[in-house]
């Protein structure tokens, strides 16, 4: 029971920054609906773990709760690498704007 | 015939003046890319010539590299030499990198420690191991027949600088350009070089994590 309060506890709490986030226009429409769904579907399984064996017999494994975890796992290393290549990207930015101040100054010169 | 030398540079101070003076007498036009170091490396620099970019904040070698090859095409360069700061090179060869080139035989020449004797006497071990993972895993991925890989000498044509793409910062970009020598066939020639091992070059150069991280660069890279 305990676990189930506090993970609705914490999803209450992470909705309410996705809200927030929303209004100071830092996340779009989109952005907020998937987040929203994202952590419901935390609540849901939370409060109803015996759904999450109708993923279990899908995916083929033998508990719900297992499935859960393995697809989480599986996303967090997905969400990573996504972190990671759009680091890459922001890194490539900064290379290309340091590029262009170095040619700059060397042409003002 | 416009030829660029182009040197990335991160806290040289110690040796650049050597390796400017040793250039100088060549004629060649010299491009020092300071990678942001915290010495006198841009000071020095500016008594050898006027063509110094600075970073300001560092990027990374082939971020640097990338600066220097941008700046030289916008300068009308028709050949451009990479070469290190740190004072492995001998100024010797770049005529010899040159020569192919201009005798239209190549786009790209590619220095290669392993092609000269004197130089394969001096390798380190360890270095020896890690530049034969590197050969080996290059040549795999490219389809090209390579003795050396990452050596920062190298010469192209300004043909072949606007051909090759390469968007590693840090020293991934070794292998980019080589890739991109392979998957565009650029034609190349690799030319016999020699490398001087000081206690301050090995000490700048690669090791074994920085192999680990080229690789896994390499294939974050080719995922995305």
């Amino acid at each position: 029971m305990l676990i189930k309060l506090l993970v609705t506890f914490f999803v209450t709490f992470a909705i309410s920054r996705a809200v927030l986030r929303y209004r100071d226009k830092q996340f779009g429409l989109f952005a907020l609906i998937f987040w929203t769904f994202m952590w419901l579907v935390v609540v849901f399984f939370a409060w109803l773990p015996k759904a999450s064996d109708v993923i279990a017999r899908i995916i083929g494994v033998g508990r719900g709760v297992d499935a859960l975890v393995y697809v989480s796992v599986v996303a967090l290393f997905y969400a990573v690498f996504r972190i990671y290549v759009k680091l890459e990207f922001i890194e490539h930015e900064i290379t290309s704007l340091v590029r262009n101040l170095a040619v700059k100054r060397n042409e003002s010169k | 015939m416009n030829i660029f030398v182009v040197i990335p540079a991160f806290n040289e101070a110690s040796v650049i003046r050597q390796v400017l003076q040793s250039l100088q007498p060549l004629g060649h036009r010299i491009v020092v890319v300071d990678d942001a170091s915290d010495d006198q490396t841009v000071a020095i620099a500016r008594e050898y010539t006027p063509d110094v970019l600075e970073h300001l904040i560092n990027r990374g070698q082939g971020a640097a590299l990338k600066t220097g090859i941008q700046y030289a095409l916008q300068q009308g360069a028709d050949i451009i030499v990479t070469y290190d700061a740190d004072g492995q090179h001998r100024v010797e060869d770049i005529a010899a990198l040159l020569a192919p080139i201009e005798k239209g035989e190549c786009e790209v020449a590619l220095g290669s420690r392993y092609l000269t004797e004197l130089s394969e006497q001096h390798v380190p071990l360890m270095r020896k191991i890690l530049h034969r993972l590197a050969v080996g895993y290059t040549n795999l991925s490219t389809g090209l027949q390579l003795t050396d890989t990452h050596n920062g000498l190298r010469a192209m044509t300004a043909k072949a600088a606007r051909e090759i793409h390469f968007q590693q910062d840090r020293m991934a970009h070794a292998s980019e350009i080589l890739e991109e020598i392979g998957r565009k066939q650029i034609p190349f020639q690799e030319v016999p070089v020699t490398i001087y091992y000081t206690e301050y070059s090995l000490a700048k150069g690669q090791h074994f994590g920085d192999f680990v991280k080229i690789m896994f660069k390499i294939l974050v890279h080719k995922l995305k």
